[in-house]
């Protein structure tokens, strides 16, 4: 290949950005014009399958394989007649073109791929500086009406200490559709809001964060005082924005969110009504201190790390997601930093019955499944892109992926027994495994892992190009335990979890998808609380104290009477959401005092308490409590997804409420809180008022005082009658949702 | 969020969770009017216009063979050749098996793929891909049902063209869940999320008793009651004030306000009353489970379904004269062919010229799609137990309606129907052209568990066979 050096002078540089006069480059201006043209976007010649006989890879992640695509066919650069050029014509719909029309003939694009093919259409790949990194200028802008549009510049940094403006050939796009972006980098807001830009110049990523806010000129502060750090950051973005939060909410409205959210449990009626009577200026914060040396909080934090952690019984068998589910639990209520846990996760060998947590290799049976996992759960990290290509926005290249994958060979399961019925289901296990570290030599050779580029085995080593490499083969656990729990995304992706799972909303959305292309909605917060969270050496309940004592958290929802109220998405009052299938389901058996019966192994009482899923997911035809944690979106732990759990409401839902046999049947129980309160000869008003605090921990208001008790007295059956008030009480929206 | 992508596309594709999640929606007062607005960017401005209306899915599930019943190659050599004669129809150009008579008599009404071919020699991952138009990760015969595998083609369907707010639901899956060892993927939305789920009815189409389960209320609870008991959590409602301010509050009161329209209303339980048909016409689809279905599938048409899946089996069978699908490998000295001739072929020769007769008869058919397939066809050589085992190389689908060419056929097959020779189409194509029919554009986006945008069939519809 001839030596062709790259030069940037100044003269190349503006004539670059005017035309492209001059020398044009293979690597930066032809791959950016076909970028910018979105040529090789996912649905276009990108798509894994290219289109129309042409495949170029996905935005431009393998230049090489590009350069030799465009001459694997002798007419889509023709050197003799460069205008006759397919990659000429198409584009320019000289000749048909399925993909549209991408530009005009004479364009700076049309010019550039001319000139390029004029010259020879040499590649540069090998002598091309690379680029290092490209800059967003200004990394955060926020303007106020009537200022609609903001001006964003892109320069990019080469190896060689270049540095270009590439503005013209970024590509760029909104995160929300209240602002668009013009191809010439303008940010131009439709509507006011907040979004994330997303810039790609060649390999390089970026993004910026571009508000605009209506100016009101009358805005005054007026919130609580701030508690502590998280209030600080939440109000000062509320500031920034001219915005204000709601007031702090109602003693039984904050102790049963708290509840729920914590310890995944109603408050007893009787609990509730000594709070409302205990005068101690810190009863709520004694509150969340005994919620959280609660049983019900381990197992509930317990649940939520299951999910995380495939523990289910086809892969598991039901002894093994009993060990490992009561490990979490109690690990959970002992307190055990999370750096310490996530080590004795990822260091976890030996028997699956006598050391639980080996069950979470024991669930990931190949190497890149469980690097997979590793990645999103612990430093949220979504790796998997990167197996079929490079990842199109983190810097983790094919390479980087098999490297990571390559750690995780040499897991190997001694099987001890496998009881299972069917002999074709490679998935199901049933009996001990022993999870143990074999030297690759001692492996099946033609099963090692290799990188599909090279068809080599990989050099294993982490994610980071500058993190460490592995120093001692036989200790990769140990040292990957070392390298993950110091991570900083570690303590920002458990922080962003807890979070999230207090306040219904993450701060970095999705809450394991944490990349700098994706920023959170307030940086500073999500800051303070990842430092928090190291300061207090990983402890899980500190930073819930934190979060639960603050103003913030215990904001109202109703944004009556406050003037310039922000939104939910800005913690400017508390999120209303369904709780998830298990709360919902407990919450009802406990308000009704009826003992639920499901269908698994453990015969649980309680769903945040059920250690698998098998009676939800893997029985035929699941009995009614099971079906509706099903119908509700209790996951079935087949990925290592936070998304996997759905909080979403459905038709399906509200039939299952309505005429479904779960809520009738807990409501229609001979002994359940109805029939005790009957039988202990209680009159109508002391029953309606014992099921409101039971079911929506507070007193009825004097207009359901007047229907319940009429509807009581005129009804032909008073036991019927009640129960379609307990029904109006489940189904209420303060019983579904957090209010 | 909105993503790079292709102009061409012709669409504007955001994934309405991305966008609820932006930490963007609702930023500075965003309301409900904008989110609708913005939701609306997210349909498809397609150029496709729909031929098709409805689509009536009759999975074959187990595998029917190619050789002996669309695609027979009566000059083949004995070790290859059907026992069964082929006889000709009232389409000049294709002849079918014996036992097929009335099917005979309509196939001018029907176009036959001969050239659909994938790889995947199970049933699980064959299924998977045909109930998807998507290849299987690995051709597994226990592949498990993971949340990210496609959905089905009826909640795509559900995703784009949803019906109006009719109560009528989109998408109808019945009588079965079918699965071979494991549940068979393919039969649900999966990571469009579960609004797009099939309602699906595990319910017997044949029994007297057959109602919507959703619609049918437990005992000792009239449909007053559920109205009294609305009126009270109405009032409870009030006092919160969180229908007011909260938009989650007002949507999931939509439900409550769909649910009991539904309950009430005459006109989703209508259509799911088979036992409003004719005598007459019950008998003439047989009834049986599987004819019962294909004729609830008509009335679903009928009342506005799109997608109706009617599975033919729960199990791949193919060892009974009674039950089960069409997976007749001989297996426990049994034989292939009594067993078809005495249950699987009537079967079809009852229920699929019937049902394209009856929608043919009451002006349907042209807007209604038939699609009969399964996973794949079977062995071309015949094996020692005298039967056939799977064969994914090469097999045959019958289409229908829904503005497909009438009496024609599509690709050919080589001398033993063993591979494509003329014109071979993949399962994605089949897809495409499915959702082309239905006007909804093949390279439409939607967007898996971890955001990735996946265009929702990567094959081109086959233009040749539409009419």
């Amino acid at each position: 290949m001839p030596f062709k050096p790259v030069i940037f002078s100044a003269t190349i540089l503006l004539s670059f950005q005017l035309c492209a006069f001059g020398e044009v480059s293979f690597s930066r201006d032809v791959m950016s014009v076909i970028s910018k043209s979105g040529c090789n976007a996912g649905g276009c010649h990108g798509n894994q399958n290219g289109k129309g006989g042409f495949k170029l890879s996905l935005w431009g992640g393998d230049p090489d394989h590009d350069y030799k695509e465009l001459f694997s066919s002798g007419t889509r650069v023709n050197l003799e007649d460069p205008k006759s050029s397919k990659i000429l014509l198409k584009p320019t719909l000289q000749s048909k073109h399925e993909g549209g029309k991408r530009f005009d003939v004479g364009s700076d694009e049309y010019r550039i791929l001319l000139e390029w093919i004029s010259a020879g259409a040499s590649t540069d790949l090998e002598t091309r500086p690379a680029l290092d990194s490209i800059q967003v200028s200004p990394p955060v802008s926020i303007i106020s009406t009537p200022e609609r549009s903001i001006d964003v510049k892109v320069e990019a940094r080469f190896s060689d200490g270049t540095r270009i403006d590439v503005t013209r050939w970024a590509v760029y796009e909104s995160s929300n559709l209240i602002a668009e972006v013009g191809d010439f980098g303008t940010v131009q807001f439709k509507q006011p809001g907040e979004t994330t830009v997303l810039v790609r110049y060649l390999n390089g990523r970026a993004s910026m964060r571009a508000a605009m806010i209506k100016d009101n000129g009358s805005y005054e502060w007026n919130g609580p005082d701030p508690r502590n750090g998280v209030d600080e950051h939440v109000f000062s973005k509320l500031r920034l924005f001219r915005q204000n939060p709601a007031e702090i909410c109602d003693d039984l409205t904050f102790l049963r969110r708290v509840s729920l959210d914590i310890s995944g449990s109603l408050p007893e009626p009787e609990t509730a009504k000594s709070f409302l009577l205990d005068e101690r200026q810190d009863k709520r914060s004694r509150l969340v201190d005994s919620l959280l040396e609660s049983k019900e909080y381990a197992d509930y934090w317990a649940l939520k790390w299951a999910d995380l952690l495939r523990v289910e019984e086809k892969t598991l068998d039901p002894k093994g997601v009993q060990k490992i589910f009561t490990w979490l639990s109690e690990m959970i209520g002992q307190g055990k930093p999370l750096n310490q846990f996530t080590r004795d996760i990822l260091c976890a060998t030996g028997s699956t019955y006598e050391n639980p947590p080996a069950n979470f290799y024991r669930a990931l049976r190949l190497p890149v499944n469980r690097a997979e996992a590793v990645a999103q759960v612990f430093i949220g990290s979504r790796i998997n892109c990167a197996k079929c290509h490079d990842h199109p926005f983190e810097r983790v290249s094919q390479e980087d992926y098999y490297r990571f994958a390559a750690v995780f060979e040499g897991i190997d399961y001694e099987i001890i027994e496998n009881k299972r019925k069917d002999g074709f289901d490679k998935h199901r296990f049933v009996g001990e495994q022993i999870v143990k570290l074999v030297p690759i030599k001692d492996m099946d050779q033609k099963k090692l892992l290799k990188d599909p580029r090279t068809n080599e085995r990989p050099v294993p080593g982490f994610l980071d190009a500058d993190a460490d490499s592995l120093k001692s083969y036989d200790h990769r656990l140990d040292e990957l335990s070392s390298w993950i729990t110091s991570h900083p995304r570690f303590a920002k992706v458990q922080a962003n979890r807890i979070w999230a799972n207090l306040m219904g909303q993450p701060l970095i959305d999705p809450v394991d998808d944490v990349r700098e292309t994706n920023p959170a909605s307030n940086p500073e917060l999500i800051d303070f609380l990842a430092n928090e969270l190291i300061k207090s050496d990983f402890n899980q309940r500190e930073l819930i104290r934190l979060i639960a004592n603050s103003s913030t958290y215990q904001l109202s929802s109703d944004p009556e009477g406050i003037s310039g109220i922000g939104p939910e998405e800005n913690f400017a009052r508390a999120r209303v959401m369904r709780y998830p299938a298990e709360v919902v389901i407990d919450a009802a058996h406990q308000s009704m005092s009826v003992e639920a019966a499901f269908s698994d192994t453990s015969k649980s009482n309680r769903a945040i308490s059920m250690p698998g899923v098998e009676s939800v997911h893997l029985s035929k035809d699941p009995y009614h409590g099971d079906r509706f944690l099903k119908v509700f979106g209790k996951p079935a732990r087949l990925t290592n997804s936070d998304a996997e759990r759905s909080n979403e409401t459905t038709l399906a839902q509200v039939f299952e409420l309505t005429a479904g046999e779960t809520i009738n049947g807990i409501i229609k129980k001979e002994d359940n809180r109805i029939g005790r309160l009957i039988g202990e000869g209680k009159d109508d008003l002391q029953i309606i008022n014992e099921l409101y605090w039971a079911v929506l921990t507070r007193p009825p208001s004097s207009p359901e005082w007047s229907l319940m008790l009429s509807y009581v007295s005129l009804a032909e059956n008073r036991r019927s009658a009640i129960e379609d008030i307990s029904w109006g009480l489940l189904n209420a929206k303060e019983f579904l949702l957090r209010k | 969020m909105k993503r790079f992508h292709c102009n061409s596309l012709e669409t504007v594709s955001v994934s309405r969770r991305a966008l609820l999640s932006a930490g963007g929606m609702g930023m500075l007062g965003m309301n409900v009017a904008d989110f609708l607005r913005a939701d609306e960017l997210a349909l498809p401005r397609s150029k496709v216009t729909a031929r098709a209306k409805s689509v009536i899915f009759l999975f074959q599930w187990g595998g029917p063979s190619q050789i002996d019943i669309l695609d027979m190659k009566p000059d083949s050599p004995k070790e290859y050749r059907s026992p069964h004669a082929q006889i000709r129809t009232t389409c000049p150009d294709i002849e079918i098996c014996e036992h097929l008579p009335r099917m005979a008599k309509h196939m001018d009404k029907c176009t036959v793929v001969r050239t659909l071919h994938h790889k995947m020699k199970n049933h699980n991952s064959a299924g998977y891909y045909a109930l998807t138009g998507h290849a299987p990760p690995s051709d597994d015969q226990r592949l498990r049902d993971l949340p990210d595998l496609y959905p089905a083609y009826g909640s795509v369907v559900s995703k784009f063209v949803p019906n109006a707010d009719n109560g009528m639901p989109t998408f109808v899956s019945y009588p079965h869940v079918i699965a071979d060892g494991s549940r068979t993927p393919g039969q649900h939305a999966s990571f469009l999320g579960k609004k797009y789920d099939p309602l699906f009815i595990p319910r017997d189409p044949n029994k007297d008793k057959f109602r919507l389960p959703e619609l049918s209320l437990p005992e000792g609870l009239s449909l007053d009651r559920i109205q009294s008991r609305r009126g009270l959590q109405s009032l409870i409602d009030e006092q919160s004030r969180m229908l007011e301010f909260s938009e989650r509050a007002r949507g999931l009161d939509d439900y409550y306000k769909n649910a009991l329209a539904m309950l009430n209303s005459s006109r989703v339980r209508n259509a799911f009353d088979i036992s409003k048909e004719p005598r007459w016409l019950r008998e003439k689809y047989g009834r049986s489970t599987y004819g019962q279905g294909c004729l609830l599938a008509r009335r679903l048409a009928e009342a506005g379904v799109k997608f109706t899946t009617c599975y033919f089996s729960n199990v791949i069978g193919g060892r009974s004269k009674t039950n089960g699908g069409w997976d007749t490998h001989g297996f426990d000295n049994t034989r292939m062919y009594p067993i078809v001739e005495a249950y699987h072929l009537p079967m079809t020769d009852q229920t699929l010229p019937t049902l394209i007769e009856d929608l043919d008869q009451r002006g349907m058919l042209d807007e209604t799609l038939v699609v009969w397939m399964g996973e794949f066809g079977r062995t071309p050589k015949i094996n020692k137990n005298a039967s056939r085992d799977h064969w994914p190389q090469c097999y045959s689908v019958l289409l229908a309606g829904g503005g497909v060419k009438k009496g024609f056929v599509y690709g050919k097959s080589d001398k033993h129907a063993s591979k494509p020779e003329e014109d071979p189409v993949t399962p994605e194509d089949l897809t495409a052209t499915i959702y082309y029919l239905l006007g909804i554009d093949p390279r439409l986006h939607i967007y898996d568990t971890q955001d990735r945008p996946l265009m929702i069939s990567s094959g081109e519809p086959v233009l040749d066979l539409i009419a």
